[in-house]
């Protein structure tokens, strides 16, 4: 496992590195979310209005009304620190300004200042977030008896989520799923050693991921043209959780623990993708890293019965 | 049929239980060879070993030619029975057959053998180790129930007490492994008695007869009870688990032999034996427990079925008087008659100081454990043998001061009157 994330982390360092290195292509540029939005759409606008004039150089870039479509995706999505959600948040906080400083609103005038030093108030609402589905997790787990892979996959499959939208990611999702599937049953007849094997899996689901990328732009969906290589790759890492469970226990207990993953993974992005929610962790962080803090500790001492055991013991338990 | 209170969770089971084993025994409970060790090197029996092997230099160092028959192939990290070769007989000089009916050559074997050391059936660690151990065959009454694999005992301890026990019977889904997840039977197992209850399949629901055959899964007596049980308090006792699952495999001559130590046992255990552990569990937490044969008194005393219904759908109702004479066995094995009362208002039952004493009953070795009686304060509790109006049966009493003054000196309680009305017989 924690191999595996070595391997994942070298990988995602490589691509950044190569997408670095390539910057001058502005499309990439906009893939990796880091550079000012205005500058590249400004920059693609002009590229359309050219093409639109020119016809020679059409295929290279995208329509205007592709470009207005994967504006439009960007400013919804949360994760990207260039989105119209930045700005809506940032406003939010000048709306409501704290009281005079005391202990219950440190962490309120601590934040303010730092956004208005720059710092992007979505990751700010991000990192508050965080241990709200953290805590969502494992209440599913100790009260309701979801199990999941463990804490960390559904709570950064959540975010990516919330970064893709739901229907983009779940479809990105069986796809990978499918194709590792199916690239386990072929690697399997080359009898290679664990991590090898491993690799070979990630080689299968890499390609075709980019022919469905491929593919999808090509029939002229915008779906997938505004996903980013971060969610994608916390996608492709949940395949690596479920081939383990695969080889640990049973393919049917991989498939449930999957399943559980991923509908723990839906709720908490539903849930974090509220306008309301957002707005409250913003406006009230120290309310919510107290009450977090709190639940957790009621859900790690609580020794009844989860509520799915009240199934599983059903034909015992006297009525 | 338990409480939902009384039922144990994973929750209660990993925080209030489990937790409670301390780390270096839960290492024990992970290493298959570890555990043999330990438990031969403290005289509880375990399946014999001939030989553990790590190098390719081993297995042809070891001398195969020798094994004539019964003998089984592991690695010693795998799990789910994978790489688990049983071998029945030998037909040639060299060559073996399997369980499954295979024919192996000594080159065939050690192929096998590499291939386990190189990892091919470990499922986790990076030492690839082979055991070569006794087979197990397994006693007949349990062996009938069983198509494939060995069946096991799965008997849960704590506190040195056993708490509830159950019978893994694999099957052709469950290719021949004796997990309940995987696909085997569990059948419940009467803690007093050893006998057979109610039966589930792996998921849970619950069966009569062992499926496609018209053998009734209830009512089956397993072989060597008491020993089993002793055996599993005294290897939870040796790798200092204070909560474990013991497995046994009940050979027909040996009888049980320790195979696995578990440190988180399952809990569809409760679904076969339709009872609560936690209740059960509980229980027991208290009590001061001096040796394994004092732990097995003390379960088989407290986790007692009653069988009242089959008793009464086999020989029906007893009439019996409130006041009737029954039967007591002595220390000495002695029948002798006693004035009881058949008194409902009381759960357990008492007999009086002097006459336990004059039975022989009051030995450190027959107390169970003390308890509170009414209006006496804390009174110990004994092991006793009666017998009303024919129908024997093994109880635990309370031993009063009380009864020495009365007329009758024993009072039954409505623990021990299942099957019996009580009224005057005119």
């Amino acid at each position: 496992m924690n191999r595996l994330h070595t391997f994942l982390i070298i990988s995602f360092l490589s691509i950044g590195l190569i997408i670095g290195m390539s910057s001058s292509v502005g499309t990439v540029r906009a893939q990796t979310g880091l550079e000012d939005a205005e500058i590249i759409t400004g920059l693609e606008v002009e590229e359309s209005t050219d093409s639109a004039l020119a016809t020679d150089s059409a295929e290279a870039s995208p329509s205007a009304e592709v470009v207005q479509k994967i504006q439009e995706k960007k400013d919804q999505d949360i994760t990207e620190t260039t989105s119209k959600q930045r700005s809506k948040l940032f406003a939010l906080l000048e709306d409501n300004p704290p009281g005079p400083l005391s202990w219950h609103n440190f962490m309120q005038h601590g934040l303010r200042q730092a956004v208005l030093n720059g710092l992007a108030a979505n990751i700010v609402v991000l990192i508050l977030l965080f241990p709200i589905i953290t805590s969502i997790i494992a209440a599913s787990r100790h009260l309701i008896g979801l199990k999941g892979f463990g804490v960390y996959a559904p709570a950064v499959l959540s975010v990516a989520f919330v970064s893709t939208g739901i229907i983009t990611g779940l479809s990105m999702f069986i796809t990978v799923l499918v194709t590792a599937l199916i690239s386990r049953a072929a690697v399997k007849k080359l009898r290679l050693q664990y991590l090898p094997r491993t690799a070979m899996l990630l080689w299968g689901v890499s390609v075709a991921v980019l022919v469905l990328l491929a593919a999808t732009s090509i029939f002229g969906l915008t779906t997938f043209l505004t996903i980013n290589i971060f969610p994608l790759l916390i996608i492709m890492l949940l395949t690596e959780n479920f081939m383990e469970t695969q080889l640990m226990s049973s393919q049917s207990q991989a498939v449930r623990l999957t399943l559980e993953t991923v509908l723990i993974a839906i709720v908490c992005s539903l849930l974090i993708s509220l306008d309301s929610v957002q707005t409250f962790v913003l406006l009230n962080p120290e309310l919510t890293i107290a009450t977090v803090a709190l639940f957790n500790v009621i859900v790690g001492k609580y020794s009844g019965l989860r509520f799915l055991e009240y199934f599983r013991f059903r034909s015992i338990i006297e009525r | 049929m338990p409480q939902a209170r009384d039922i144990l969770g994973m929750n209660a089971r990993n925080q209030l239980f489990s937790s409670l084993n301390p780390p270096s025994a839960r290492s024990f409970a992970t290493s298959k060879y570890a555990t043999k060790l330990l438990l031969d090197s403290k005289n509880i029996p375990v399946p014999q070993i001939y030989g553990l092997l790590a190098t390719m230099e081993d297995v042809s160092d070891f001398d195969w030619l020798s094994l004539e028959k019964n003998f089984v192939i592991k690695p010693t990290n795998g799990s789910a029975g994978k790489g688990i070769v049983a071998f029945k007989k030998k037909i040639a000089a060299d060559t073996w057959i399997d369980a499954l009916g295979g024919t192996w050559t000594l080159e065939d074997i050690k192929l096998h053998c590499s291939d386990i050391l190189e990892g091919q059936y470990s499922t986790w660690g990076a030492q690839h180790n082979i055991i070569v151990e006794e087979r197990i065959i397994t006693h007949p009454t349990i062996a009938k129930f069983c198509q494939k694999g060995t069946p096991d005992l799965r008997i849960i301890v704590y506190n040195q007490v056993p708490i509830m026990a159950m019978l893994r019977l694999p099957t052709i889904a469950s290719e021949g492994r004796a997990n309940l997840h995987q696909g085997a039977i569990g059948v419940g197992v009467d803690m007093a008695s050893g006998i057979t209850t109610h039966a589930i399949t792996g998921k849970g629901e619950p069966i009569q007869f062992l499926p496609d055959t018209k053998k009734k899964l209830n009512g089956i007596k397993v072989p060597f009870w008491k020993k089993s049980l002793t055996t599993a308090v005294e290897a939870a006792d040796a790798a200092h688990l204070y909560y474990a699952g013991i497995d046994l495999f009940v050979h027909p001559e040996k009888g049980p032999l320790v195979v696995e130590l578990n440190a988180n046992p399952g809990l569809s255990i409760q679904i076969a034996n339709q009872a609560g552990l936690r209740r059960r569990l509980e229980r027991v937490r208290d009590l001061r427990v001096l040796n394994a044969e004092h732990g097995v008194r003390i379960g088989r005393a407290l986790f007692a079925e009653t069988f009242a219904d089959k008793i009464i759908s086999k020989e029906g109702l007893l009439l019996v008087n409130p006041r009737e004479k029954i039967i007591v066995v002595s220390e000495a094995k002695e029948k002798i008659e006693t004035p009881a009362l058949m008194h409902t208002g009381r759960f357990r039952s008492a007999i009086s100081k002097t006459l336990a004493q004059d039975l022989g009953l009051l030995d450190p070795e027959d107390l169970l454990w003390f308890q509170q009686e009414t209006k006496e304060g804390i009174a110990p509790v004994v092991e006793t043998d009666i017998e009303i109006k024919g129908r024997k049966m093994t109880t635990a009493m309370v031993v009063s001061k009380r009864l020495n003054k009365t007329k009758h000196k024993i009072e039954i309680g409505r623990r021990d009157l299942g099957g019996f009305l009580v009224g005057e017989n005119q």
